[in-house]
C-alpha cells in the first residue's frame, strides 16, 4: 500500500527524473532488496567488528569464508554436517510424530491435558542443558543420548504449540460440523485438524530450530563429533576462522532446513497460500 | 410441565406448525437466564423472523432449535419428533460465515454432503447448481479469503441448501455485511425462498430486514426473552423490491414494530 502511494506520489510530480527515482525507489523497497541488504549489512559489521579486531579470538568475516570454503573443499565440513544430521533428523522425525500426537490428545481430552500440560511447561522452562548429565549417566555417550537430548530441546515446544492450536481451533467452525452432522472422528481429521495447522507448524518450526541447538549441544557437551568436534577442535588450535566457520554453517543449514518445512506445510497443508 | 399461554393475542396454529418451540427455557452456566419459557410455532414454507434487542436470546433459541445448544427445560418438535441434536431435516447458517479457509467455495458448500458421506462427484455436483444458484458461479475453486463479506455469506447458503434440510436456520446472516450488499442479498433471498419453498427461521435486529424477508415476525422481549408479540407481515412479495420498499404495508409495519420495541431500549 505505502508502495503504491510512493509510486502515485512521485508520478504527480511528472517529470522523467522522477520517474526513475520512483523506480528506483520501487526497487530499493522490494522485499528481496531489503532482506539482501539485511544480510549484507550483518556481514558488514563482522567484517569491520574483525579488523578492529574487538578479541583477538574473533576473525573477519572474509578470513571465515575463506576457512569455511577451505573445510568444503577438502571435504571436513560436509562430513562433520553428515555425522551431525543423523541424531537432529531422528530426534526431529520421533518429536513431530509423538508430540504432535501427544499435544493434539492434550487439545482434545481435558484429562489428557492435565496429565500433559505441566510436564511440558516445567520442561520448557527447564534450562535443558542441565539434564544433559543425567541422559548421559542412563544412556551412555552414544546415538541414544544425542538423539534423546535432540527430543529434549525440540518436544515441549512441539506439543504445546499443538495443544493451542487444537484448543484454538475457532468454535463457529466446530459448531458448524456438528450442525452439518460431522461425527467426531470427522471434526478432529475435517475440521479441528486443518483448522490447527498453521499454528502445529509453527511449532514444528521452533522444534526443528531448538533441535538444532540440542544436536551442537549433545556434540559440545557429550562427545565430540560432527560439527561439535570441528568447533571444540578449531578452537582448542586457537584456529578461529574455522571454528566460527562451522557455526556459521549450522546456522545456515538450520535456516535452510527450517525454510524447507515451510515449504511442506504450505505445499501439503495450506492450499490457500499455494497461488500468493 | 405446564404449557404458559401464549403473551400475544396470537395463536399458535398447530396445524403447519412444522417446529414448535415449548417452553423453552435456557439459564447459562453462571446464572444468565437467556430464555424463559418461551412458547413458539413456525409454520411450514414460511420465513419467520426472530426480532429483539441485542442479547435478547435470539440466537440462543435458534442454535436450541439447530440441537447446537440443550435447553435447560422444556422442548423442540421438527414435525413432531422431539429434538435432541443436530439432524438432517435441519441446516444452519451462520453469523461469522463459518467457511474452511483451507477450502475452495466448492468443497465449503459441498461439506455438509461430504460429511454425510456423498461420494465427490454427486455431492460437487450438487454443491455447484446451488453455488449457481446464490449467483457464485465461476468461483467455485476460488478460497473464502478471496471473496467479499457478502460473497462468503452467499457460500454459507449455498452449503445449507446443498443438504436438503426442510428447516434452514440462519442466524444474523447479513449482519457482517456491509448495507449495499446486504439488500442486494436481501433481494436475492426472497428469490430464492420463492424458488425453494423449504421453511426458514432468520435471527435478525434488524427491523427494516425482518419486515423485508418475512412473513411473520416473532416480536422477543430482553432478556430473560419472552414472545412479545406476533406480527403477520402482510406485505406485497411479488411487487419489485423497490415497490416493497415503498409499500404502506411494510413502512406501517416498520413503525409498528419500532413502536413496540422502543420501551425496551431504556
Amino acid at each position: 500500500m505505502a508502495l503504491r502511494a510512493d509510486r502515485i506520489a512521485t508520478s504527480m510530480a511528472g517529470a522523467e527524473p522522477a520517474g526513475l527515482l520512483s523506480r528506483l525507489k520501487l526497487w530499493a523497497s522490494h522485499p528481496y532488496t531489503l532482506r539482501f541488504v539485511s544480510i549484507l549489512a550483518v556481514l558488514a559489521g563482522w567484517e569491520v567488528a574483525g579488523r578492529i579486531p574487538v578479541s583477538p579470538s574473533f576473525p573477519t568475516f572474509l578470513n571465515t569464508a575463506a576457512a569455511t570454503f577451505g573445510m568444503v573443499l577438502d571435504g571436513s565440513l560436509p562430513t562433520g554436517l553428515a555425522i551431525t544430521l543423523v541424531p537432529l533428523l531422528i530426534g526431529f522425525l520421533i518429536c513431530a510424530l509423538l508430540g504432535v500426537a501427544i499435544g493434539v490428545a492434550m487439545g482434545l481430552a481435558p484429562r489428557i491435558e492435565w496429565l500433559g500440560v505441566p510436564l511440558f511447561i516445567v520442561l520448557q522452562a527447564a534450562p535443558l542443558a542441565a539434564l544433559v548429565p543425567l541422559i548421559i549417566m542412563a544412556y551412555g555417550i552414544g546415538l541414544t543420548t544425542k538423539v534423546l537430548i535432540v527430543c529434549v530441546m525440540a518436544m515441549p515446544v512441539i506439543v504445546l504449540n499443538s495443544f493451542k492450536a487444537v484448543r484454538n481451533a475457532p468454535l463457529s467452525l466446530i459448531e458448524m460440523g456438528r450442525a452439518f452432522l460431522g461425527n467426531r472422528r470427522q471434526l478432529i481429521f475435517q475440521v479441528i485438524l486443518p483448522a490447527a495447522a498453521p499454528v502445529i507448524f509453527a511449532g514444528l518450526r521452533l522444534g526443528l530450530a531448538s533441535g538444532f541447538v540440542g544436536a551442537v549441544l549433545a556434540e559440545l557437551l557429550v562427545t565430540p563429533t560432527g560439527v561439535g568436534d570441528i568447533i571444540t577442535y578449531n578452537q582448542s588450535i586457537a584456529e578461529y576462522p574455522k571454528m566460527y566457520g562451522a557455526i556459521a554453517v549450522v546456522i545456515a543449514v538450520s535456516v535452510v532446513f527450517i525454510e524447507a518445512l515451510e515449504r511442506i506445510e504450505l505445499r501439503y497443508f495450506r492450499p490457500e497460500k499455494r497461488g500468493q | 410441565m405446564a404449557t404458559p399461554a401464549p403473551i400475544s393475542a396470537s395463536s399458535p396454529s398447530t396445524s403447519g406448525a412444522i417446529v414448535e418451540v415449548r417452553s423453552v427455557s435456557k439459564v447459562y452456566p453462571g446464572g444468565v437466564e437467556a430464555l424463559n419459557g418461551i412458547s413458539l410455532d413456525f409454520p411450514e414454507g414460511q420465513l419467520t423472523s426472530l426480532l429483539g434487542p441485542s442479547g435478547c436470546g435470539k440466537t440462543t433459541l435458534l442454535k436450541i432449535i439447530a440441537g447446537l445448544i440443550p435447553a435447560t427445560s422444556g422442548e423442540v418438535r421438527i414435525k413432531g419428533r422431539k429434538v435432541t441434536g443436530p439432524g438432517p431435516d435441519r441446516s444452519f447458517v451462520f453469523q461469522d460465515f463459518a467457511l474452511m479457509p483451507w477450502a475452495t467455495v466448492l468443497r465449503n458448500a459441498a461439506f455438509g454432503l461430504e460429511l454425510r458421506g456423498v461420494p465427490r462427484s454427486e455431492r460437487e455436483a450438487i454443491a455447484e447448481s446451488y453455488i449457481a444458484q446464490v449467483g457464485l458461479k465461476g468461483f467455485e475453486h476460488k478460497f473464502p479469503h478471496e471473496l467479499s463479506g457478502g460473497m462468503r455469506q452467499r457460500v454459507g447458503l449455498a452449503r445449507a441448501l446443498a443438504v436438503k434440510a426442510e428447516v434452514i436456520l440462519m442466524d444474523e446472516p447479513f449482519s457482517a455485511v456491509d448495507e449495499q450488499t446486504r439488500r442486494k442479498f436481501q433481494e436475492d433471498l426472497l428469490e430464492l425462498i420463492a424458488r425453494e419453498r423449504k421453511t426458514f427461521l432468520f435471527v435478525t435486529h434488524s427491523i427494516e430486514e425482518a419486515v423485508y424477508v418475512s412473513n411473520r415476525i416473532a416480536l422477543l422481549s430482553k432478556r430473560p426473552s419472552r414472545v412479545s408479540q406476533i406480527i403477520e407481515v402482510d406485505v406485497p412479495r411479488n411487487a419489485t423490491p423497490d415497490a416493497i420498499r415503498r409499500h404502506p404495508a411494510y413502512l406501517d409495519t416498520v413503525e409498528s414494530i419500532w413502536a413496540g420495541l422502543k420501551q425496551y431500549l431504556d
